[in-house]
């Protein structure tokens, strides 16, 4: 199949002529017609022949031009619906586009569909989702991962070539470890979000996903930079992420936080992340046991600052410049409403939110402790292997619990990268991920990159 | 322990959200809602005195722009109203919010 190809052979085969952007768009509507109503992951396809148009005459001007992507439903495009999967938004058609997706459509790729994913992001299983859950590829009777489970799943079964997706505490690395997919939370400010739905703005970023951390490097590369639409995006230079994969391995040490490999990790994933570790300290990597003992914190932190954050940013949806009116809002969304509202209330603001605030500030310099012994972290994604439908949404604390690994990135701002690293027995994907510090981006993917040369993890796919 | 969550504090804290919540589920919410709460009470046993609260981690301050019109994102009147459930003559139309 072409589109198992990575996007630097699928450019240099579009330059040889080996193939052309039309195949590729072909083949992925084929696996559309082939997967989607098995697995649910499109919000909204676009037209074929549209794609097709857009395919005959894109000018290869970028290792991006010609290759069919999708977008998670949380980037507005316009003229084409943006629901963020919520009722509230089912009609909507944006009069603007996000900065990423005219990046995108100016490098020459092509938009194909716009993906399912937990209403306004609040999930990590995409079954709070108003366009029925979104099915895992390696069995369909367990939840894709959230809140981006369309994106990752449209990349794991070859619907499209690469996703953008958004990570608010999670919501690209969660599904990609659970679909054997790669992807990448970057700094916070490394990639504009204007046009981007705001789940918790001091939280919310932007990035890649797609099935190698080579493809990330390639895809972030385009998308990252400072944005004169998005006061908190970055001016930090953007590094030629995709030319800077070959560190030496042996220059890196890696960090081995004790705490997230604790009893509530399921022993066959506990095996499968430490086992990075070792393969890389083959390649020449250090590896170094660092403790990090306020890592528990993470959860109340994070769920108090995302819904305080969130209960905010819902407020504009009044159903009266756009939208249908809040009785459309799902409960897992009124309960993060409901819980932020009450922690920014009068006589709670100080118990709650401040005091998250202030216990935020000592995760970071939790993390700059941490990232001072080493260079990197490596953590595993997800406690458990992806649960059936129901088991996390009929207890909503549980369903909190299970995001202990990926919500103490965001409210420090710090970047990390999710790959592949196994199955389990039963033959469900394992992934893993590694954190640096703020914009150390290309060290992540470089040795993302370098563990991919060394495992073939990402290169399996689910058999639908 | 008390419950923190009772159904007035539903009650309450729904309205402040303008979020209608039907009486027969102000109870579950409430009940859902405990749990959680009684999660996030760790913290108190956090000494944050003199810890400076974090509410950003750009580093930028004060990100100001050109105060000129910028006319690459304007919308047109129409685009405007395109997605208004309900306009008239150029306006929004909103329920009324003063009684007669």
């Amino acid at each position: 199949m072409l589109i198992d190809k990575t996007i630097s052979e699928l450019a240099v085969g579009l330059r040889s002529g080996e193939f052309t952007s039309v195949d590729l768009i072909n083949e992925c509507y084929d696996n559309i017609a082939k997967y989607n109503s098995r697995v649910n992951a499109f919000i909204t396809i676009i037209p074929r022949e549209i794609a097709l148009k857009n395919a005959q005459i894109v000018k290869l001007t970028s290792p991006l031009s010609g290759i069919p992507f999708v977008l998670k439903d949380c980037f507005v495009t316009e003229n084409i619906k943006t629901t963020a999967a919520s009722k509230v938004l089912e009609n909507f058609i944006s009069p603007y586009s996000a900065t990423i997706y005219k990046k995108l459509l100016a490098a020459g790729a092509i938009l194909i569909g716009k993906m399912n994913m937990d209403a306004w992001g609040h999930g990590g299983s995409t079954e709070n989702t108003d366009f029925g859950p979104t099915k895992n590829p390696w069995d369909v009777t367990r939840v894709a991962g959230g809140s981006g489970g369309g994106p990752a799943v449209a990349v794991a079964t070859r619907m499209a070539a690469f996703a953008v997706g958004e990570d608010t505490g999670g919501s690209i690395r969660n599904p990609a470890g659970w679909t054997n997919t790669s992807g990448l939370k970057v700094t916070y400010g490394r990639v504009s979000r204007y046009g981007a739905i705001a789940y918790a703005s001091s939280f919310d970023t932007v990035g890649p996903v797609a099935k190698t951390a080579q493809d990330c490097a390639i895809i972030l590369e385009t998308i990252a930079g400072v944005d004169k639409y998005d006061a908190t995006s970055s001016p930090t230079p953007v590094p030629e992420y995709s030319k800077l994969l070959n560190k030496n391995l042996s220059e890196i040490t890696i960090g081995i936080p004790q705490e997230f490999y604790g009893d509530g990790l399921d022993p066959e994933i506990k095996a499968a992340v430490l086992k990075v570790s070792t393969d890389l300290q083959s390649a020449g990597a250090k590896i170094k046991e660092i403790s990090m003992p306020l890592f528990d914190l993470c959860l109340p932190v994070y769920y108090l600052i995302g819904p305080s954050e969130t209960s905010s940013n819902l407020a504009r949806y009044d159903g009266i410049r756009y939208g249908h009116d809040r009785s459309n809002f799902t409960d897992e969304t009124i309960r993060r409403i409901l819980i932020g509202t009450y922690a920014l209330s009068a006589g709670y603001y100080d118990a709650y939110y401040k005091k998250a605030q202030q216990v935020r500030t000592l995760f970071i310099e939790e993390y700059q402790k941490a990232l001072s012994q080493c260079d990197v972290l490596l953590q595993p994604i997800m406690p458990m292997i992806p649960p059936k439908f129901g088991e996390l949404l009929s207890d909503p604390l549980q369903n909190l619990l299970a995001d202990i690994y990926t919500v103490s990135q965001n409210p420090v701002g710090v970047p990390s990268l999710a790959i592949p690293c196994g199955f389990t027995k039963s033959g469900l994907p394992i992934g893993a991920q590694i954190v640096g510090k703020m914009f150390t981006e290309e060290l992540l993917l470089a040795i993302g990159h370098q563990y991919q040369q060394l495992t073939d993890y990402h290169t399996k796919k689910p058999n639908l | 322990m008390s419950s923190i969550i009772t159904d007035d504090v539903i009650v309450k804290v729904a309205k402040l959200a303008r979020i209608n919540i039907p009486s027969e589920k102000v109870s579950q919410f409430a009940q859902q809602l405990e749990p959680i709460l009684e999660h996030f009470e760790s913290l108190s046993k956090v000494n944050t005195d003199n810890v400076i609260p974090t509410y950003q981690t750009t580093g930028l301050k004060t990100v100001l722009r050109q105060d000129v019109v910028d006319t690459e994102r304007m919308f047109t009147q129409k685009q405007a109203l395109a997605n208004a459930p309900k306009s008239s003559n150029g306006y929004f139309v909103t329920a009324a919010t003063i009684k007669k």
